[in-house]
């Protein structure tokens, strides 16, 4: 039985916990592990840590750039950049 | 149904901040919005660089919202371009140009709102996202 509050454990208090805790994530439910009282490690299901990863890999594996069509871009200014969200006030 | 040219500014601007004028064009009925794919790519560059990670989420959101043209940047038109604008800003306004649609939506009032500039695009005219909000809230 867990005696600590929410999902936030001592790591050597988790020790002899840990097939508890394990069982106790699932989905997106997780629990953080601190070391000195500091977030060290998190405990999450596994079927949660690799839809996450793929889901980075998506995000930054999709891309419009094209090498060729680069030259015809340009890097926006910081003042411009400024410019255009007082512009965009409603 | 008018069709709209979103250039980088605007797509950008939309990406960065959810309560401006850029965001809200892309909550209107009655409109089409179109753009490039020297668009895409000059916006991705920037969002890639300047913002945050979720940023590129929300890049990838809105172009899914546009219609991308299958045009690519001609040269002559970017050289006349490059007679009425900035060299910087020739390329976007050839491709907004080239587009055909009936109005170029864009955050650079100083380059893009002149009279040799309305000349060049015309019958297509160039606004603000504000203008085209009031403009469509108008009808």
């Amino acid at each position: 039985m867990l005696t600590y509050p929410f999902n936030i454990i001592p790591i050597t208090k988790a020790r002899g916990e840990l097939g508890n805790l394990a069982e106790k994530v699932s989905k997106g439910n997780y629990i953080i592990l601190t070391k000195d009282g500091s977030p060290k490690v998190a405990l999450v299901d596994i079927s949660y840590l690799i839809n996450l990863e793929n889901q980075v890999k998506k995000t930054y594996q999709k891309t419009f750039i094209d090498p060729k069509l680069l030259k015809y871009t340009r890097k926006f200014t910081e003042e411009e950049v400024k410019e255009w969200e007082k512009e965009d006030i409603l | 149904m008018k069709t709209v040219f979103v250039d980088s500014s605007v797509l950008f601007s939309a990406v960065n901040s959810p309560i401006g004028g850029s965001s809200k064009i892309f909550t209107l009925k009655n409109v089409k919005l179109v753009t490039s794919r020297v668009v895409l790519i000059e916006t991705e560059r920037n969002v890639r660089n300047k913002l945050r990670d979720y940023h590129l989420e929300r890049f990838f959101m809105l172009v899914e919202k546009l219609e991308v043209l299958k045009q690519l940047p001609n040269s002559q038109l970017i050289k006349k371009a490059k007679k009425v604008i900035v060299g910087k800003d020739s390329v976007i306004l050839a491709e907004s140009y080239k587009s055909k649609a009936d109005f170029l939506v864009t955050l650079d009032l100083k380059h893009f709102l002149t009279g040799s500039v309305a000349r060049f695009l015309r019958p297509q005219k160039a606004l603000t996202p504000k203008m085209l909000i009031e403009m469509v809230e108008k009808k």
